[in-house]
């Protein structure tokens, strides 16, 4: 076989040389740079849905743009940095959206406050002020047991089809309505029971309980 | 011979009635270019022809009812031979429906608001050439008096260049005979007949643009194409395939110029398909299909495109070695299920595969890897019919209007609160000034213009101060628009920016499909805001969380529709900041639009007592006897606005 070819980049300042098609997040993770990710998972194809591993990169081509670092091939000479303000207050503010959407699973308000995210009445951050009132206001609505605890990664629906081989799960609806169901939102009839789902979810969304 | 044309919808009816062959089938290209040449030779410019717009507007106005009544005319005095009928496409004056125009000795005749009742003395006026008939012709709206009768003379039209949309008036989409006519296929025989690498350098020397509203270079993407083409089937004896694709998924409010094209010269389409087909695939050992994502919504150009598919395919222009040449291609019809964000090209290619239409990761972008994981082509409907022109006309004329950057001609739908609603083309780089008031004749209300929106919602507001600007790709994302794939909507001073900016955020939040998180989750956010603004909730941190939010929106989002859906409300902060600080700080509304901040009044120096206000209220909130003064209950009032749209002495007023 073929020797791949290898490329060269930097993080944050660190030099790098990895083989062609490799992810930056890939990239990031052979010298230990932490890039946060809440849809990814190394056994399923990269989806970027929840945006959060965005960085701040210089290719040959385009100067200082954000690109998801889970859908992003690395690039000879790129310039990528992971610790810049920018990428610090996009991933901000994919937390605070998350944490809107979610505000309850543990897993995620932990993270979040790594990143100096916490939606509350009193934060210093306007956005986060304002998505707590949205929530209260959905609390009020729908009572606080009721909230979602998904955040919509998906990695659910992909591990059932590109793992499992069952495609018992899907997303239903679309825009803001959107949410992961079975088919009819009955019992899958090709659910096997595996747990995978379970198993992948970021934030506990999904609980198994023994088949009737 | 017969006179009319009539819209059978029938695929068989492709017999030529023109030269009195039967229906036609070309197995050479010197074969068609005979056939166009006897067509030619048989046909009198100089007929008598009469023609009906008849796209879905002009049907929905009453055309198929004119149509009919003509052609009970047409057989009442025994024309055929001596004159010609024909319902076509649209022809793009919307605000003037039923058109009708008669040709005579090269001169068009432009009749306006035509009725059935009015066809037998137009079809007399016709036949006699006395001189038109007055009653129907053009009256431009600042001098009753006048009346304009040559339809190049019509202000409206005067100030376009319709190349594009040039078939549109002239032949019947159902007629296979009228579009070869005009030269129809023999630009794909043209093509067929050069060098794939030459014909894709035509396209790039002609600077076409992709027409869908991104105005990445077509010749560059069918350049790539070609190029993957060639290195994923080297060498191979099988099973290559690539595709060329047209987006007809027309899906942005008051945009009506694919259908238009579709409906009304659906042939183009299928040529320029074909021409694009040989261009990536030619020569290889690929094969080339061609898919057309048109949405459900469009049934009558559904209907056109299936008829031209038959004909072109009946024909040998469509299918297994066309023309002779050994190339064989075809097109399928697949129907989008109403899905704004499947005009997103990764997204229509996933919804052509069956799949959930949902955008895909890029790169790999579709040139590389597009339909069924082939290299694809993926252009606009204008694009594809604008390459027709391209090779017909060489790209020397296609380049000879436009900008340094943009060439050619754009067709917009220009509507909104402007006086000539209608379907328009002009050169690139005509300014938005020359559009809305030398085609469009200024707003319909007589008000100034207050801004002029374009690109859907993925694009902006350009306020009245900025209508200098020339309508290219640069000069529009630099005032913070984008030229999108030409909706036009005009403004006056009766629009509220912030209602404008939350209708078209709602379009974006009800269409995103929900994947990535700042479009499905921001979007939905921002409206809320928006929505709190309009009903006099708004904070006055409000603009800058609008501003951060639409910022993140605009650079995280998976694909253009989330990378432009804030546009709307960026543009009109940037614009009208004032307007967004009176509904936040003062609780009004300047337009008088928002109606949680306006209340309805009656002025009493102006009120005559004529009490068709208090006839008018569906609540009974209004208070007063005939003759005598009225009074508005501001409390029962519930803001309809029915009593200031029935007094016409202007003493409702809303403050």
């Amino acid at each position: 076989m073929a020797k791949q070819k290898l490329l060269k980049l930097s993080i944050d300042g660190r030099e790098v040389a990895v083989p062609e098609g490799t992810t930056i997040l890939d990239a990031a993770a052979r010298l230990k740079i932490e890039i946060p990710t809440l849809c990814h998972h190394e056994k399923l194809e990269p989806a970027g849905a929840c945006r959060l591993c965005h960085v701040e990169a210089t290719t040959a081509t385009r100067k200082d743009v954000l690109l998801p670092a889970c859908a992003s091939a690395v690039e000879e000479g790129m310039v990528v940095r992971t610790d810049t303000e920018r990428v610090a207050e996009a991933r901000r503010f994919i937390f605070a959206l998350l944490l809107a959407r979610a505000p309850q699973p543990p897993k995620l308000v932990e993270m979040a406050r790594r990143y100096g995210v916490a939606l509350s009445a009193d934060a210093a951050d306007p956005l986060c002020a304002f998505l707590h009132r949205r929530v209260e206001e959905k609390k009020e609505a729908l009572g606080p047991e009721n909230l979602s605890w998904c955040i919509l990664c998906q990695q659910c629906v992909r591990v059932c089809e590109e793992v499992v081989g069952m495609r018992a799960i899907s997303t239903a609806y679309r825009g803001p309505k959107r949410r992961i169901a079975t088919p009819f939102f009955d019992i899958s009839p090709t659910c096997i029971g595996c747990g995978s789902c379970a198993y992948v979810c970021p934030t506990d969304a999904i609980t198994i309980s023994p088949a009737e | 011979m017969s006179c009319c044309s009539e819209q059978t919808g029938d695929a068989a009816a492709v017999a030529s009635p023109a030269t009195g062959e039967g229906p036609q089938r070309f197995d050479t290209p010197e074969a068609l270019a005979a056939y166009v040449e006897r067509l030619r030779a048989g046909h009198d410019e100089g007929l008598l022809t009469v023609l009906v717009s008849g796209g879905t507007c002009g049907l929905a106005a009453g055309a198929r009812e004119v149509f009919d009544a003509l052609r009970d005319q047409f057989a009442e005095q025994d024309l055929a031979g001596r004159a010609v009928l024909k319902l076509t496409g649209c022809h793009g004056f919307c605000a003037q429906e039923v058109l009708v125009v008669v040709r005579r000795g090269g001169r068009e005749t432009l009749y306006c608001h035509v009725k059935p009742k009015d066809v037998a003395e137009l079809v007399a006026a016709g036949v006699a050439a006395e001189g038109p008939l007055e009653r129907l012709l053009y009256r431009p709206p600042e001098d009753s008096q006048v009346r304009v009768a040559e339809k190049g003379q019509v202000p409206f039209y005067a100030k376009q260049q319709r190349r594009l949309l040039m078939n549109n008036n002239r032949i019947d989409p159902l007629n296979f005979d009228d579009y070869l006519l005009q030269g129809g296929y023999l630009a794909l025989a043209k093509a067929l007949e050069t060098e794939p690498e030459e014909l894709i350098g035509w396209i790039k020397q002609s600077g076409l643009r992709g027409r869908g509203g991104a105005g990445f270079p077509t010749g560059i993407k069918w350049e790539l194409t070609r190029r993957n083409v060639e290195s994923a089937f080297d060498g191979q004896e099988e099973d290559g395939h690539c595709y060329v694709v047209c987006n007809a998924d027309e899906g942005d409010p008051g945009a009506f110029m694919d259908r238009s094209i579709l409906e009304g010269n659906p042939h183009a389409l299928i040529e320029g398909m074909a021409i694009g087909a040989w261009a990536v695939s030619g020569d290889t050992s690929a094969a080339c299909r061609g898919y057309v994502y048109v949405r459900n919504e469009y049934p009558l150009a559904i209907e056109h495109l299936q008829t031209a598919l038959a004909q072109a395919r009946a024909a040998n222009l469509l299918g297994e070695d066309i023309l002779g040449s050994g190339f064989s291609f075809d097109i399928r019809i697949v129907r989008g299920a109403g899905a704004f964000v499947c005009g997103e090209e990764t997204a229509l290619i996933e919804s052509i595969e069956d799949r959930v239409g949902e955008p895909r990761i890029k790169p790999p972008f579709p040139v590389a890897r597009g339909l069924w994981g082939m290299p694809t082509t993926l252009n606009n409907v204008k694009s594809w019919a604008s390459a027709v022109m391209v090779v017909d006309r060489g790209p020397e004329y296609f380049a000879s209007v436009g900008t340094e950057s943009s060439k050619g001609t754009m067709v917009f739908s220009l509507v909104g609160k402007v006086a000539n609603t209608g379907l328009i083309e002009v050169p690139m780089g005509m300014t938005l000034g020359e559009i809305i008031e030398g085609i469009g004749g200024g707003t319909q209300s007589g008000k100034p213009i207050k801004a002029v929106q374009t690109g859907g919602p993925s694009g902006g507001c350009i306020p009245a101060t900025m209508l200098d600007i020339g309508v290219d790709y640069e000069s529009l994302t630099k005032a913070g628009t984008i030229m999108g794939s030409g909706g036009m909507i005009v403004m006056d001073e009766t629009t509220c920016m912030v209602d404008t900016a939350k209708y078209f955020v709602h379009v974006g939040m009800e269409e995103s499909c929900g994947k990535c998180a700042p479009c499905r989750d921001g979007l939905q956010h921002m409206h809320h805001l928006l929505d709190e603004i309009t009903e006099g909730r708004g904070r006055a941190e409000d603009i800058d969380l609008l501003e951060r939010i639409g910022k993140h929106i605009r650079e995280l989002s998976f694909c253009g529709l989330g990378k432009t859906a804030p546009n709307p409300v960026l543009s009109t902060i940037r614009y009208f900041r004032e307007e967004y600080e009176a509904h936040i700080e003062k609780k009004q509304c300047p337009a008088g639009v928002c109606k949680a901040l306006v209340v309805y009044r009656i002025d009493a120096e102006k009120c005559n007592g004529c009490h068709l206000c208090f006839k008018r209220c569906p609540v009974d909130a209004i208070r007063g006897e005939v003759k005598g003064p009225h009074e508005i209950n501001e409390v029962e009032c519930i803001k309809c606005g029915m009593c200031y749209e029935a007094c016409k002495f202007d003493a409702v007023r809303i403050i």
